[in-house]
């Protein structure tokens, strides 16, 4: 855990120093779609087709980039009717289960050429905040959880222009256990714009 | 390309708002089923019950201490038929009270109505001769409510009698649902709600 801390404070200083050393900025904005693993996968275990991200960048050398990414998406399943039971007790209906996740992260690309395809891959830390619901009836369970989140990442830069590009990424969001919720993860499938700035 | 980028940022705020998951669409989704029992009780050496012929109100004056009010009998005697069904199907026999019965059935039922109120609809009174042309409105209702519904059905063992002086409950049971549709739907969710609480309590079956 220590070194995650170093991590991303090394990538919080790289944000800092890159303002005053290069100028060029990268900002993106992204269509996301989501496939849940683990403890997100027992809750909701359908493909999350509601989600988007942004992204700031800048560069502190022409190959590494550093900046910070949010991010949301929603993940959302009807069960069919059926009995929960808990002790003597058993509640039956039918179940509609929510996640949102709202996922922060400081993170690193490394770009491979200068064509008009680029190829990156990275890595991120930070938290993501799990509102999690569970509605049954007039009646809605709720859990709020923070996550210690790594999400590495890999993707393409389509040139279009001088200052925009077609951004194409999957990007891993694995968060880890907490003291009341299992860990999980959300592999995203994420395609938008990205624009170069000064 | 400033112009792409406010673009791009309304369109995906656009797309998560308009396909936020919205849930349940039919009122039948929204009925659930509650069970709950004494595990240390003899349900097996038990064979008899009594169940009063009215389904009892929890409102106002109950709870005032004013007379006891009912369900109307269009909507109780399915309740009762289908609660008396049921337990002579698992092999029970009903007596009446005066018969010394095993346990008694005792049906209750409430209503429950809430509002969603927007208070400065209300509040022309007070500000209309202050703005021209009569202030500003809404444009949605101000006050829109829904009301749920709620039978509750506790078996008591007579004989048991708790540290305050009154009958054991040993299996209880709850449905809950919006009072929508017509008569005959609404009965027949109640029938198949009190079916459900029967099935999801097999320790009652002789």
């Amino acid at each position: 855990m220590k070194k995650i801390y170093i991590l991303i404070l090394i990538m919080g200083l790289g944000i800092s120093l890159s303002s005053a050393l290069f100028a060029q900025s990268f900002t993106s904005i992204q269509y996301n779609v989501g496939i849940p693993f683990g403890g997100l996968k027992d809750h909701t275990d359908q493909t999350s087709w509601r989600g988007m991200s942004f992204e700031y960048h800048r560069a502190v050398t022409p190959e590494i980039t550093v900046g910070a990414n949010l991010a949301y998406s929603v993940f959302y399943q009807r069960m069919p009717y059926g009995s929960y039971t808990q002790g003597n007790a058993t509640l039956s209906g039918v179940q509609y289960r929510y996640n949102n996740l709202f996922p922060m992260a400081i993170n690193a690309h490394y770009t491979f050429g200068r064509g008009e395809f680029r190829p990156y891959a990275g890595i991120g830390a930070g938290t993501v905040y799990d509102l999690r619901n569970t509605d049954m009836g007039m009646i809605s369970f709720e859990n709020r959880e923070w996550h210690f989140l790594i999400c590495p990442e890999a993707g393409i830069l389509f040139s279009t222009g001088p200052e925009t590009s077609i951004k194409l990424n999957v990007k891993y969001d694995n968060a880890f256990k907490t003291k009341d919720a299992d860990a999980f993860g959300n592999m995203n499938i994420n395609i938008g714009f990205l624009f170069r700035g000064r | 390309m400033k112009l792409l980028k406010i673009l791009s940022l309304v369109f995906l705020g656009l797309l998560l708002t308009q396909c936020y998951p919205e849930g349940p669409e039919y009122v039948d989704e929204i009925d659930i089923v509650y069970t709950n029992y004494d595990p240390a009780y003899n349900f097996a050496a038990k064979h008899t019950f009594a169940m009063p012929d009215k389904v009892m109100k929890i409102d106002n004056d109950l709870l005032n201490g004013k007379d006891t009010n009912f369900i109307k009998p269009i909507y109780a005697n399915v309740m009762l038929s289908q609660i008396r069904q049921n337990l002579l199907s698992k092999g029970w026999s009903e007596l009446s009270i005066s018969q010394n019965p095993d346990v008694l059935v005792a049906p209750a039922a409430y209503e429950v109505t809430t509002y969603i109120y927007d208070y400065w609809g209300y509040y022309g009174w007070w500000y209309d001769g202050y703005y021209p042309g009569g202030g500003w409105y809404y444009p949605y209702p101000a006050v829109s409510d829904y009301s749920t519904g709620s039978l509750i059905v506790a078996m008591v063992d007579p004989n048991l009698v708790s540290a305050n002086d009154r009958p054991e409950v040993v299996w209880t049971f709850a449905i809950n649902g919006l009072l929508e549709g017509t008569t005959s739907q609404f009965n027949a969710r109640v029938a198949k709600g009190i079916d459900q609480a029967f099935k999801q309590s097999p320790y009652l079956q002789k």
